[in-house]
């Protein structure tokens, strides 16, 4: 992929948006540019600007950079598996032939070819195509990204009257949105929305799953459904090692009926609440009983140390469906999904 | 700089002994209680008169007072501030992804052993 001086001011301001002063500090030092700089802004303006004008710096460096602080964490997660069918196989359908022919055919062909850095596009757009691979060359996923523009509610919210009517009203903030469809050599189809308090995320989904089903075709790729992974977050609650902490319940009975458990203390752990676990374990004794939702906080590597921190993980809505409300580094999302896998059975 | 522990402040108030005692046996038991939980078990004459004792308690360093915002949404704790003029008027549930104003049933006062 090669991005070129019409990218520059867009990923300029992602870097200052996105990244952290260390992260672009760091991006500079590894190419030996100058690096001072009296706040992050100027850092951006001037610095990265004077490693790109002098040829130190590659853009792809920095749009990885990017890559990894917006496509991980503070998402809405839902997975597929791709089955057998009588259609191409997996290794077929992530052939170079197959992906282009399916690319052409969505009208996104020069999206892998020449991907857009988008900043904040006036409509939804697929901005990317990507195929990763390991080391040796073999591949690892096939990535779909789309960049939208969103509005976000900011700020105090005023109510007056106004002829009759009671009208709230509150400023909006122009930002930027990032949704990503994932297929994974192991037939793992994920597909990531952006977190947003005004995003109709079954819309947004079903929207992507019909512009890409050349590419995912929905009879493909069902829906898994995490009932399995919110049995065991309950059964291995105590285990050795204490994986994750949970923080949040709830439980429904095979008529309907729901509880929810709360924990109080943002930092407690429910399993070190034995009423809390007495009341849960009676309710979910009952015959057809099953955890409906958690919200658990996953013990997930700290980057650049032998520690571990704690990455919020949210078990509601669609049976296939998570949500990571921070975000995180690209290790540790993989670390996330990959223990919700193990747990998921 | 507060100090102090039960026994100190038994001495200061020893018509209030009896109640003291009561409290010191709780927050042996237990981290952290609501004032309402506090009410039921320790049973003073009045609310207000237990509402004087824990102000003294946390004056002398004895225990903590913390303001607790819950969710309207998961009724979960969400942030746990030091007065209650710390409470913003509105707060984003990250977990549900709404914002809420904040109101007095979404406070939950909060004593903690020091």
């Amino acid at each position: 992929m090669t991005y070129t001086v019409n990218d520059l001011p867009a990923i300029l301001r992602l870097l200052e948006d996105l990244c952290t002063r260390e992260q672009i500090d760091d991006l500079l030092r590894s190419i030996g540019a100058a690096r001072s700089a009296p706040n992050k802004k100027a850092l951006v303006r001037e610095r990265v600007q004077q490693a790109f004008d002098e040829r130190r710096l590659d853009l792809a460096k920095a749009v990885g950079m990017i890559r990894s602080a917006e496509e991980h964490g503070r998402q809405h997660v839902y997975l597929y598996q791709r089955v057998a069918t009588e259609g191409p196989s997996l290794n077929e359908a992530l052939s170079d032939e197959t992906i282009e022919v399916a690319l052409r055919e969505i009208g996104i062909f020069s999206k892998l070819t020449n991907p857009r850095v988008l900043d904040v596009p006036e409509e939804r757009t697929i901005s990317e195509v990507r195929v990763e691979r390991y080391p040796k060359g073999q591949i690892k996923a096939l990535v779909v990204k789309q960049v939208e523009a969103r509005e976000i509610p900011e700020g105090k919210a005023k109510r007056e009257k106004i002829r009759g009517q009671l009208v709230t009203s509150q400023p909006l903030v122009r930002t930027r949105g990032v949704h990503l469809v994932r297929l994974q050599a192991n037939g793992v189809l994920e597909i990531r929305l952006q977190s947003d308090r005004t995003v109709d995320y079954e819309e947004r989904r079903e929207a992507l799953r019909t512009k890409l089903e050349p590419l995912f075709p929905a009879a493909q790729f069902p829906p898994v459904s995490l009932a399995s992974a919110k049995r065991y977050l309950w059964d291995h609650r105590d285990d050795a090692g204490r994986e994750f902490r949970l923080s949040w319940a709830k439980a429904r009975q095979s008529n309907g009926d729901s509880a929810v458990f709360a924990v109080s203390a943002p930092d407690a752990y429910m399993q070190d609440r034995p009423t809390t676990i007495a009341s849960l374990s009676t309710y979910l004794d009952a015959d057809g009983a099953m955890p409906d939702g958690w919200i658990a906080l996953l013990n997930v590597p700290k980057p650049g140390t032998d520690d571990f921190e704690e990455l919020r993980c949210v078990l509601t809505g669609e049976p296939n469906e998570f949500s990571l409300t921070a975000q995180c580094s690209e290790a540790q999302y993989e670390y996330a999904l990959g223990k919700l896998r193990q747990y998921n059975g | 700089m507060p100090s102090g522990n039960f026994a100190n402040t038994m001495v200061e108030f020893p018509q209030q002994r009896a109640l003291l005692a009561r409290l010191q046996s709780l927050f042996d038991q237990q981290a952290e209680y609501t004032f309402q939980a506090l009410v039921s078990l320790v049973r003073p004459p009045t609310p207000e008169l237990l509402a004087l004792l824990l102000d003294e308690l946390a004056r002398r360093g004895v225990v903590v007072r913390i303001f607790r915002l819950e969710s309207p949404f998961s009724h979960g704790g969400l942030r746990d501030f030091p007065s209650v003029f710390d409470v913003p008027n509105t707060y984003y549930d990250e977990d549900f992804e709404r914002e809420f104003e904040v109101r007095p049933e979404n406070v939950l006062p909060i004593f903690r052993r020091a």
